[in-house]
């Protein structure tokens, strides 16, 4: 509203009359003033209250800017400046703040008047605040659709009804995969629908144009792009009819639900792939809530609470609560209160696992449960999953197996005893055996004593020859029962080697030459560390040996030092043995098969017995042969 | 020796008859005084008289031989002893060098190798 000028007379006092009640009518306030003194020459009680002022206060300019907000005082007192100055007129939206922190915007607008009087200013004020309410509203509103479309990537559109126009905005052009520059039109948006899905659509547009009070268009389709890609739409929106119901238009919002179809699609998958994996698995399990109500059970569940119910026991299943159940059970049946204790701790998060193997006896067959529960993660409620599976398999296979073993055990004690039985046998029948041998060997040289032929003397070498090999069996199967045993401890000590080497001698040089063979011994003066009752079987057996197999030559026992060592040798020029026989020489009951071993006696227990003693002592023995020359046995023993 | 006037008295202990016998021929053959005796119980519950040597087959029922070298010296006896075993375990060995015997010998024994330690054991 612009400021008029007036002429002084009673017309004119009735036109102002009529005009300060018309502005009050119409809520505006009214103002003149003196731009030379700056002192207000008349505000309308209207406008004094705007500023916040009682009414008649007393106004000048500076207290009138001083009631606006200060972002405003400048340009407010810029554009009185310029109507004084240069006569322009002004508008101007001005704030002043209100006791309470809320702003009151007002809206003034005035001129320069040319009154008799002098230069005056006047200007209607009234209250904007209730637009810049709204408009402030709508603008906030305007945002948090845009916000919200953003944020759903949803697209508009329009179709006016009467004129077949389309309108939509950049992002439903983009959406539907057309160019900047491609028209936007009905017949445009008709072919990028999917053939399939055109004729429902068309069908349902149809249906809103020909039925009255049908609003609602919520379609899902399907959009073939230009690059053949398929998406899935989502539209939503409104029909606008006029007074006689036809439709104006239909307008509303698009989404593009591909992406939200397709995680939906995968979520369905893999929740049906865990709902089949848990259907087909044996183990019973129940899915209960934070009460112990069973929520969900599998198949196994189920067909195991058939088969309890059809044997008269009541049913548990969905909606039994399985804390009573087992509050139940547990009165006659520890097990169940054990398992109530389980599935209470893990339902009040004291712990994150319990299990309990548990009989469960019909009168059909014994079988046994491992029941195990979980707490029931991402559930506000809480909850637990119990399984129960049928381990009767594993506990019958795990008695056999303990049965089995204490089989075993016995079978190996019997073994053992057996063992130890023959080990003593042969001990008692080496012991008996000695007594008659003693006794032959003592008549043998009463009779040579008494001899008195050549041919006697001869027959009484010949007796001793045998009573000796007998005396070595013997020998052989005490050491033999010994080392079974394990009572065999060797005794070790730094001792002449030749004591043992001579007695050695005495012994086999009259068996020896009794073959025609001849002995050889020449003294070693060496020292050597050993059990020497052990060393000497060992070496008595090569000596023995080499006596027995071989048929003319020699016999020879010889040691030599290597270092720390010294390898004790008896050398022989008898057949020989061959070399794939020779890793089996020293095994039990092995005696080479040839005609001049044929001939001789023995168990071929010689050498499996020279190893044992040899492992015992800790010294390497070792075999060499030349086929038809003869062999060396030998033994390392260290150097005292 | 066996024209010796002053013959010595060899006692031979053993519970087998044919060792027995066989050792009584063979060191009377060789010039010898022998008495013989089947168990450790038998020589000490009669006259003991004086042997000079005592040649004991350890394992014998009853008493054997370390309890007979043990009863003979609680009856003031101490003479050489030899002893003959037909196990021949090792600790066997040691006690009786441990007891004072003079000779530990396997069975079979060469009876000129007992011959001779009994001689030297006369000497």
């Amino acid at each position: 509203m612009k400021s008029s000028s007036t002429e002084p007379s009673d017309q004119h006092s009735h036109h102002q009359a009529l005009m300060k009640f018309a502005l009050e009518a119409a809520e505006v306030g009214y103002w003149e003033l003196d731009p030379v003194t700056g002192q207000f020459l008349f505000n309308s009680d209207r406008a004094l209250a705007m500023l916040g002022l009682p009414p008649g206060t007393p106004l000048t300019h500076e207290k009138a800017l001083a009631c606006l907000h200060p972002d405003d005082r400048p340009h407010v007192d810029a554009a009185i400046a310029a109507a004084r100055e240069r006569g322009e007129p002004f508008h101007v939206d001005v704030r002043v703040p209100q006791p309470d922190g809320s702003i009151r915007w007002l809206t003034s607008s005035a001129g320069l008047l040319l009154a008799p009087t002098g230069k005056r200013i006047v200007g209607l004020v009234r209250d904007i605040t209730a637009r810049k309410r709204a408009e402030a509203a709508l603008r906030e509103s305007e945002t948090r659709l845009r916000l919200a479309m953003d944020a759903s990537a949803a697209s508009t559109w329009l179709w006016d009804a009467q004129t077949n126009q389309s309108y939509w905005d950049d992002r439903y052009h983009a959406m539907f995969g057309f160019k900047p520059d491609e028209p936007r039109s009905y017949e445009a948006w008709i072919k990028r629908l999917h053939a399939d899905d055109q004729p429902r659509v068309l069908a349902r547009i149809d249906e809103i144009l020909n039925t009255p009070d049908d609003n609602d268009w919520n379609v899902e389709f399907r959009a073939v792009l230009p690059d053949g890609e398929i998406h899935l739409m989502h539209g939503l929106g409104r029909a606008d009819r006029d007074a006689n119901g036809k439709v104006l238009r239909l307008a509303g919002i698009n989404l593009d639900i591909t992406g939200q179809k397709r995680s939906e699609a995968a979520l369905r998958k893999s929740e049906e792939l865990n709902r089949s994996t848990l259907q087909a698995l044996p183990a019973h399990i129940a899915v209960v809530d934070g009460q112990g109500r069973i929520v969900a059970v599998n198949l196994a569940w189920t067909e195991f609470a058939s088969g309890n119910a059809a044997r008269g026991h009541p049913s548990v299943t969905v909606e039994a609560n399985y804390l009573d159940v087992c509050r139940r059970a547990a009165v006659l049946n520890a097990d169940a209160a054990q398992a109530l204790a389980g599935i209470e701790a893990v339902l009040a998060g004291e712990t994150p696992l319990f299990t309990m193997e548990y009989p469960c006896h019909s009168p059909q067959e014994q079988r046994w449960f491992l029941m195990t529960v979980v707490p029931l993660r991402g559930i506000d409620q809480g909850g637990a999953v119990i399984s129960h599976l049928n381990v009767t398999d594993r506990k019958r296979a795990e008695a056999v197996l303990r049965e089995s073993l204490v089989e075993l055990e016995a079978a190996k004690a019997k073994a053992e005893r057996a063992n130890a039985a023959k080990s003593r046998f042969l001990a008692a029948a080496s012991h008996d055996l000695r007594q008659p041998l003693q006794a032959a060997t003592v008549y043998r040289a009463v009779l040579n004593e008494q001899a008195e032929t050549p041919e006697q003397r001869e027959t009484c070498a010949k007796l001793q020859v045998s009573l000796q090999a007998m005396a070595g069996i013997l020998n052989t199967l005490l050491d033999l029962s010994r080392l079974e045993a394990g009572s065999l401890t060797p005794k070790r000590s730094s001792f002449a080697l030749d004591s043992i080497l001579e007695r050695i001698a005495v012994n086999a040089r009259p068996l020896a030459e009794q073959k025609g063979l001849s002995f050889d011994f020449p003294k070693t003066g060496l020292e050597v560390n050993s059990d020497p009752d052990l060393l000497e079987r060992i070496l008595e057996n090569f000596v023995t040996n080499a006596i027995r197999f071989t048929a003319k030559g020699r016999v020879s026992l010889g040691a030599m030092q290597e270092g720390n060592i010294v390898r004790i040798s008896v050398m022989d020029s008898g057949i020989g043995i061959p070399e794939d026989a020779r890793e089996h020489i020293f095994e039990e009951y092995v005696q080479l098969d040839n005609p001049a071993r044929n001939s001789s006696k023995g168990l071929g227990l010689g050498l499996s017995i020279v190893k044992r003693l040899a492992e015992l002592l800790d010294h390497p023995v070792s075999v060499s042969s030349t086929r038809g020359e003869g062999s060396t046995f030998a033994v390392a023993v260290p150097l005292a | 020796m066996a024209e010796d006037s002053c013959i010595p008295l060899v006692y031979v202990i053993d519970d087998d008859d044919a060792v027995r016998d066989s050792l009584d021929t063979y060191l009377a053959l060789m010039g010898l005084d022998v008495a013989t005796y089947s168990s450790g119980r038998q020589l000490l519950d009669g006259e003991i008289g004086m042997p000079r040597v005592l040649v004991i087959d350890v394992n014998m029922p009853d008493v054997d031989g370390f309890a007979l070298l043990d009863g003979l010296r609680t009856r003031g006896l101490d003479v050489p002893a030899i002893f003959m075993t037909g196990l021949g375990e090792a600790d066997v060995r040691a006690r009786a060098l441990q007891a004072g015997v003079e000779e530990f010998f396997d069975k079979p024994v060469d009876p000129k190798l007992l011959l001779a330690t009994i001689m030297r054991l006369l000497d």
